[in-house]
């Protein structure tokens, strides 16, 4: 099959570790990663050491990230010491894409509701993942059947429930523009459909491993399947993919959080959660699921997200990337741009190879190219 | 006593031993016949085969444990081993090696078996995938605690005889129990059906992920009712102060196994308890002591089970 051109990927809060967590990632690792993963726009997590709250941050972060054939749109840390708003008019100003609260709530609903105020005024979308707290602490895996089995402690699908029945409310009275990272329970999709029905300003994303894998992928206590939020039930699963085909859910993230290996090889209770997906996020997919045509992809993978992040549809012969379609590719080793290895995919045969950029109408080869 | 009763090392259909769950029925099984051969001898004072002369074993003990340790070390050096101990607050863990460098720096010496007891579940199939070694899990969080497991079947097996149709109460803190999941594991595969009860707040929430023989009772009459076997775990006291449960006074009140509770399972019906025991919470004294309680039998057959498991799993053949 000939090759085809598609517009590129926006991803909506991928992890890299620079500053402080280079031997994880860099910028300009991460950034060759997106590129050989089909993705010409990532919106970077700020929760790096130190996080990226300042506006000198921003541009620094920026600056490192200039000459990719990627673009990196920083997401700034919505709060600096704990109780205090980050400066978001001057973060805005040197190029914050939006604010983010990482993966869990802060523990006062007053002060969640002072961040979306300022947020709102300041015309900042707040990234978070909406889950209590309380009920997600020590928590390491779905609390489920497989938990129970396992003796694991559980994070209950009610945490995402709870953190939605706090943000909702909020988001209603403030106005402010949530975009809800990375859901994963049914409950949740079923909320933010009403709520979506009900003319709230929220979108929502769900990442690519929590569509193909359920709980029972972590029988036997696998760490590179140790992720937050936890891949949760099967009937979870499914709705996710109803949110994903009746426009509840926008897009498709990676969740690419690298790890060092060292970290990793470790017992399950203490390894970080967290695996790299920029470069597997659509192979695995097409792999998984080989019949969905290339334009549902391209909703769910470039248009949805960049809605999100306020950008105009991407042309594919302005910022796109040439797909053999049927080609296959065995991540792993030199055959991977990220300076992580915490790949569950490691190993397996990935349908769906990138060979070439386009850029204004140029093409031009992968940095790296994979070796099919 | 010929040397076929104490089974044949190296004849279960595993190598490892980090739980109870997924053992065969014929594993099972003969793990208890070999556990009974080595609990027969130590009444007859026939001598038992030195399966472990030679065999350097290693008590990898991440968590601490006194109990469990001296009946692995008891068990180990009556099969001729002389074992190594390995205490984690004196060890290079402290300096921040990693687990995984601290097994193979102690395969590199020559380790044979590893018994491992970690305050993580999963610790002991992670350690298996980095060493060459046997592994017998000595307890792994919450998960299982599979000599316990065998010694408490062993136990009853003995009382009981088969225990295919017999019924069997577990009380307490289910929920962060390895003690509880492991014998949920054995008992229905020996074809007994378990009880649950506890605090609400100790239950599991999930029950139905142990299979149709685990049930959740109503109250604890009705988990004591007809019961053949009751088995107590221990209250640990720091459920206290996470929340978990009011006081001890409570859980004494609610849930603790007296004379007149224990009348309400079957006539001969038997006490366990994994130990140490809180007298006056999990059990009051009269039960304890009574003829009903099985306690230190169980901790006689732990020293017979864990001979059973090391022979088995790394006895040298021609012992």
């Amino acid at each position: 099959m000939p090759e085809i051109l598609l517009p590129g990927f926006c991803d909506l809060g991928c992890a890299f570790g620079e500053p402080g967590f280079e031997q994880a990632e860099t910028i300009r690792s991460g950034l060759a990663a997106a590129a050989r993963g089909g993705w010409s726009v990532v919106a970077m997590e700020p929760f790096t050491d130190p996080a990226i709250d300042t506006d000198a941050q921003i541009q620094l972060v920026r600056h490192l990230a200039a000459d990719s054939p990627c673009r990196l749109i920083p997401l700034a840390a919505a709060t600096r010491e704990k109780g205090a708003l980050s400066e978001m008019a001057l973060l805005r100003e040197a190029g914050a894409g939006a604010v983010s609260l990482g993966d869990v709530l802060p523990g006062s609903a007053a002060f969640l509701r002072s961040v979306l105020e300022y947020a709102a005024q300041n015309d900042l979308t707040v990234f978070l993942h909406p889950c209590d707290p309380t009920l997600a602490a020590e928590g390491m895996v779905h609390e489920g059947p497989v938990a129970e089995r396992l003796g694991l402690r559980g994070i209950p699908s009610l945490a995402e429930e709870i953190g939605l029945g706090t943000v909702l409310p909020l988001v209603k009275r403030t106005g402010a523009r949530v975009h809800l990272s990375r859901l994963s329970t049914a409950q949740g999709v079923s909320m933010v459909r009403e709520s979506r029905l009900a003319g709230l300003p929220v979108t929502a994303d769900v990442s690519f491993r929590h569509l193909l894998q359920d709980e029972s992928i972590l029988e036997g206590f696998p760490s590179e399947w140790k992720l937050f939020p936890p891949l949760r039930s099967e009937s979870d699963k499914r709705a996710l993919w109803q949110g994903l085909l009746d426009g509840t859910l926008d897009a498709i993230c990676s969740l690419h959080r690298p790890v060092p290996t060292e970290a990793k090889l470790a017992e399950f209770d203490v390894s970080p959660y967290g695996a790299i997906g920029l470069e597997t996020c659509f192979s695995a997919l097409r792999t998984a699921q080989p019949d969905i045509p290339p334009g549902q992809w391209i909703l769910w993978l470039s248009t949805g997200p960049r809605r999100v992040l306020g950008l105009a549809p991407a042309i594919a012969d302005r910022e796109g990337t040439w797909w053999d379609i049927d080609a296959t590719w065995v991540p792993g080793g030199a055959n991977l741009a990220s300076r992580s290895r915490n790949c569950p995919e490691l190993g397996q045969t990935l349908r769906s190879v990138p060979t070439r950029l386009r850029r204004n109408g140029v093409d031009s080869p992968l940095p790296d190219p994979i070796r099919v | 006593m010929t040397k076929s009763a104490f089974g044949v090392p190296g004849s279960l259909s595993t190598r490892h031993l980090p739980g109870l769950r997924g053992l065969s029925g014929n594993d099972l099984v003969a793990i208890l016949d070999s556990a009974q051969a080595f609990r027969d001898g130590f009444d007859s004072g026939e001598p038992v085969p030195a399966s472990l002369s030679g065999v350097l074993v290693v008590n990898l003990f991440f968590e601490n444990s006194t109990r469990t340790r001296l009946s692995f070390e008891a068990a180990e050096k009556r099969l001729g081993a002389s074992p190594m101990n390995f205490s984690a607050s004196l060890s290079s863990t402290t300096k921040g090696e990693s687990l995984r460098d601290t097994v193979r720096n102690i395969q590199a010496m020559g380790a044979d078996v590893f018994v491992v007891r970690h305050s993580c579940a999963g610790t002991p199939g992670f350690i298996a995938s980095h060493t060459t070694a046997a592994v017998v899990n000595a307890g792994d969080g919450a998960c299982e605690h599979p000599t316990q497991g065998l010694l408490d079947a062993l136990t009853m097996r003995q009382r009981l005889g088969d225990l295919s149709g017999k019924r069997v109460a577990i009380i307490g803190d289910i929920r962060h129990s390895r003690v509880a999941r492991s014998n949920i594991w054995a008992l229905p595969t020996l074809g007994a059906s378990i009880r649950l009860w506890g605090p609400a707040t100790l239950l599991p929430r999930h029950p139905d992920a142990f299979g149709p023989a685990v049930t959740v009772a109503h109250s604890l009459e009705h988990a004591l009712e007809d019961a053949d076997a009751v088995m107590l775990l221990r209250i640990q006291h720091e459920r206290q102060s996470s929340g978990l449960l009011p006081s001890l006074r409570e859980y004494r009140h609610s849930f603790g196994l007296d004379e007149s509770r224990l009348a309400l399972a079957k006539p001969g019906a038997l006490v366990l308890h994994p130990g140490p025991i809180n007298r006056g919470v999990e059990v009051v004294s009269e039960v304890a002591d009574n003829d009903h309680s099985v306690i230190l039998a169980q901790v006689t057959n732990g020293v017979a089970v864990r001979m059973a498991v090391l022979h088995l799993l790394a006895g040298r053949k021609n012992a």
